[in-house]
């Protein structure tokens, strides 16, 4: 692979949720890229279509959820379309998955040794005692000290922070291309949170892994990602290097999402808060869902159909009122 | 409601409406006097006809007058069963789950215990015991019908007793009392609305079994178990009398199972 | 003792009763809350932040008089037990992490907001009514949402129920515990604003329990950091943002990630460093410069102030 060629590109990939005969589009023709080693922050409110699209990536959408339309190219291969079984291996070995609530992602009858190996042994081919030797290691990469303590122990003897390690454990053993991290630190307090990250920063580092990292949280985003797409309703709205969004907000759902969490600075004055609230996934979308809350629309907003419109190489935004501001001045 | 409604509980509504209508019209009109009966011989045990829809019974009496008025019958035993056990059921679960403790253990113990005990014996003793009224069946069936309603009530008080409104009524100073019938209660109607109709299923069956081993309502009155324990006699001679009686039963049974399951369904 | 203080806990200590089951596990009992004093003087914003298993939900628990403590809670000067009189309870009301828990959802939003009134026979139908309205107004509802189940609202409009159930009594306090934390940003924001608002207008006495530093440093005038039933650091919410003297405040401070482009690292090691111990500090095992002292006695919390200004910490190092 050439070293400018993408990783993953999404394509107008629409995901929805079907009830009997009616479909109700969950996410919505959205289109996003990651390079080789990239950490890249899917952000938005509950409800967003976050979680869906990394499901969708991941190949683990339920029942009642289907891929409605679009494309989804893994390393020059649509993976949407391919059989059951090179998905199984995909999962396993170029694609996995760390998710919230770690105690219910492990199996609770089994010891924590023989779930990470099973992994190893599923896809690598390699012995039983190769194996243990490779969980040791991974183990203490992912920062448990005591891996043959770790490895005897049932998940529930674990604390939340050691859970979600393990679980990292899991999903970096067989040296995946791509992480999809769907808010793994939310359950967590904020001083594990941070260990947790400092560990997927050190990971990202040393294996090239890409992490697809879902979050509601800006502050986390900011801190960890190197790019950023914020969804809205199923839509991405705005895109780009996490140094642009966050000095020079243009959507203005961005903005006020910001705007609305407190700061150090922010004491002292009101919170930006954005009207209204999110549509449910069942209400009739707008072509631009934002488009009732917006602080500067107009009425072209509730007809037209926003696309997506690049303000600089590291920065796009989806909406209809984009050329007004497209002459936005960058700091370097 | 703003749920569909769903299948089971159309089936069950339908099925339970023809028999309380049929009850009601049984109530003023009868093809026949249910209790009736005829000397002659060739009105004994006739096959359905167009007279007598569902035939007649060994002593001549039209069997689908005595089904229909044999429902109020049922009805009433089963309703003042469910009404009893379900009041006393409540009351004893709520106390249980929200005092908890001794109380709770006390109260739920006793639960096990008669629910331990079988069903038949204790209504056997019972019935042995009392004076044998009329009605007397419905006050073993609701002793035996207690602990179900219990559990419920105690089991919906536990899912709530911590909820952070109920913290909040705390908070705000409302008595015991009232945060446990006033903000508790409704929380657990819908349960409670599920099981009442299943009780009433149960309360029929057990009902009709105790008549036919002649526990339950006494003759002349045309208790479906009676009707059913006499036909059973004639079995070879009119089986159509048996079939009859029994698919009776089973008709409203399976109503109103179904208009429970479709209202435990409809309701969060 | 100040007499304008709203609330005072003097020792407050709580145990959680961990017996294992029934008849064999053997009682035992782990404490919760240790010797906690905080005052809250009369239309201030008192912030207490902590993580998991802090202790801090305990202490609102007990402030409310939902659970039993020793120690003693004043109000407004006046001794009260956990069994508390309708015109005690009238004066601290209370608002919870999760929305939907806290509104029962058989109930209408006006019935809901009516029954604190009607618990304590306050006016007559009109007048409640009248009071109701006033509410909605304040927490920026329209009178329609009377009609409303609280399965008909969003998250946010649910809090704001919520809150307006809790002044309809004209409280003097408001503990609020975690009341953002269920919500999304937006409608968290929304609810910051709200309690901003009214502390200001009705001069709302608050005590405002959250995880998150920044959040609490936004509302409140004061802080106390907790951390294992034990307040370790408290003192003016400038003080605890930019001059915090115990190293698990420094911990929390470096570990929440900020969009003003700080934080969201880790302090310290994963694992702990030395084995805990039972008389010494409670951030022992995980303190990056402790002393042997700080392993055999427990700190007490010293003013480290000086210019008149409160600033208790409970570390020696300090």
């Amino acid at each position: 692979m050439k070293p400018d060629e993408k990783l993953l590109q999404v394509y107008n990939l629409s995901v929805g949720v079907q009830q009997g005969d009616r479909y109700f589009p969950a996410v919505d023709d959205i289109e996003f890229s990651m390079r080789e080693g990239e950490i890249l922050g899917l952000v938005g409110e509950s409800g967003c279509g976050k979680s869906m699209t990394a499901l969708a990536i991941a190949g683990l959408l339920s029942d009642n959820l289907r891929v409605d339309s679009g494309s989804i190219v893994f390393e020059q291969q649509d993976i949407l379309h391919i059989t059951e079984k090179e998905k199984v291996r995909l999962r396993g070995k170029d694609i996995s998955m760390v998710f919230q609530e770690p105690m219910s992602s492990l199996n609770p009858l089994m010891k924590i040794g023989k779930q990470v190996a099973e992994v190893l042994l599923l896809h690598n081919k390699r012995t039983a005692k190769e194996a243990a030797t490779d969980v040791r290691n991974v183990l203490i990469k992912v920062g448990l000290p005591d891996p043959d303590k770790v490895m005897r122990s049932y998940p529930h003897q674990l604390s939340g922070g050691m859970q979600q390690r393990v679980m990292i454990a899991m999903a970096i053993i067989a040296r995946p291309k791509l992480l999809i991290a769907d808010e793994p630190t939310t359950a967590l307090d904020v001083t594990m949170q941070a260990q947790i990250l400092d560990l997927l920063t050190s990971i990202n580092r040393e294996y090239k892994i890409a992490i697809l990292f879902i979050s509601h949280d800006l502050g986390v985003v900011s801190r960890f990602c190197h790019r950023m797409a914020v969804m809205y309703a199923g839509k991405i709205v705005e895109e780009g290097t996490v140094y642009n969004i966050f000095n020079n907000p243009v959507h203005e759902y961005t903005k006020g999402l910001i705007g609305s969490i407190p700061t150090a600075s922010s004491r002292g004055k009101p919170l930006v808060s954005i009207k209204g609230h999110v549509p449910s996934v069942f209400e009739e979308h707008l072509p631009c869902p934002f488009a009732p809350r917006c602080l500067s629309a107009e009425s072209r907003c509730f007809t037209e159909v926003p696309r997506r419109i690049h303000l600089n190489e590291n920065h796009a935004i989806n909406c209809v009122l984009a050329e007004k501001v497209s002459e936005v001045e960058y700091e370097i | 409601m703003r749920n569909k409604l769903n299948a089971e509980f159309k089936i069950g509504a339908v099925f339970t409406g023809i028999i309380l209508a049929l009850m009601l019209i049984s109530l003023i009109y009868t093809p026949y006097d249910p209790y009736e009966m005829s000397m002659n011989i060739a009105d004994k045990l006739n096959k359905p006809s167009a007279a007598h829809w569902l035939g007649t019974d060994n002593f001549g009496r039209d069997i689908l007058s005595r089904l229909m008025a044999g429902i109020k019958h049922t009805m009433l035993v089963a309703v003042s069963t469910v009404s009893i056990s379900l009041t006393t059921g409540v009351l004893l679960g709520l106390i249980a789950g929200y005092f908890g403790k001794a109380l709770d253990e006390v109260i739920m113990r006793v639960m096990d215990a008669v629910s331990s005990f079988p069903g038949i014996l204790l209504a056997l003793v019972m019935v042995t015991v009392m004076h044998q009224g009329r009605y007397t069946i419905i006050i073993p069936l609701s002793i035996l019908f207690i602990p179900s309603f219990t559990r419920i009530a105690r089991g919906g008080l536990l899912q709530y007793k911590s909820a952070d409104f109920v913290n909040n009524a705390k908070v705000f100073g409302a008595s015991r009392l009232r945060i446990i019938f006033v903000h508790i209660l409704p929380n657990v109607y819908p349960s409670l609305l599920s099981s009442l109709v299943l009780g009433l299923s149960n309360a029929i069956m057990a009902e009709s079994g105790m008549s036919y081993l002649g526990l339950g309502l006494q003759p002349p009155i045309p208790s479906w178990g009676r009707i059913l324990s006499e036909a059973q006699a004639q079995l070879f001679i009119a089986p159509w009398y048996a079939v009859v009686s029994g698919l009776f039963i089973i008709f409203t049974v399976v109503g109103l199972n179904f208009l429970g399951e479709g209202i435990r369904k409809l309701l969060p | 003792m100040k007499s304008d203080a709203i609330l005072e806990t003097r020792n407050l200590v709580n145990f959680y009763d961990d017996s294992g089951l029934g008849l064999f596990g053997r009682s035992k009992k782990k404490q919760v809350l240790s010797d906690v004093s905080i005052t809250i003087a009369h239309g201030e914003a008192f912030g207490i932040v902590g993580e998991s298993g802090c202790g801090k939900s305990t202490l609102s628990k007990a402030v409310l008089g939902l659970i039993d403590y020793s120690g003693e809670i004043r109000v407004k000067g006046q001794v009260v037990s956990a069994k508390r009189t309708k015109s005690v309870r009238k004066q601290v009301q209370a608002v919870f992490q999760d929305p939907s828990g806290a509104l029962n959802s058989k109930k209408r939003i006006g019935w809901t907001l009516l029954e604190p009134l009607r618990v304590h026979k306050l006016g007559t139908k009109d007048e409640q009514n009248d009071r109701v309205n006033q509410i909605l107004e304040l927490i920026g509802l329209d009178p329609s949402y009377k009609s409303r189940f609280p399965n008909e609202l969003s998250g946010g409009q649910k809090q704001r129920i919520c809150i307006g159930a809790s002044l309809i009594l004209d409280p003097e306090l408001l503990v609020a515990d975690e009341p953002v934390s269920a919500l999304d940003v937006s409608a968290g924001a929304q609810i910051l604003n709200l309690l901003d608002e009214l502390h200001r207008k009705l001069n709302l006495s608050l005590l405002f329990i959250s995880h998150n530093l920044n959040v609490v440093y936004y509302l409140c005038d004061r802080i106390a950091v907790m951390y294992k039933g034990q307040i370790v650091e408290q003192g003016s919410s400038d003080d605890i943002y930019r001059n915090a003297r115990h190293p698990y405040t420094q911990a929390l401070l470096a570990a929440v990630p900020d969009i003003d482009g700080t934080g969201g690292f880790a302090d310290g090691n994963a694992a702990a460093l030395r084995e805990p111990s039972e008389h010494g500090c409670a951030y022992y095992a995980l303190c990056p410069n402790a002393s042997e002292t700080c392993g055999e006695r427990n700190p007490d919390l010293a003013d480290v102030g000086g210019d008149g200004d409160e600033h208790l910490v409970r570390c020696y190092g300090s």
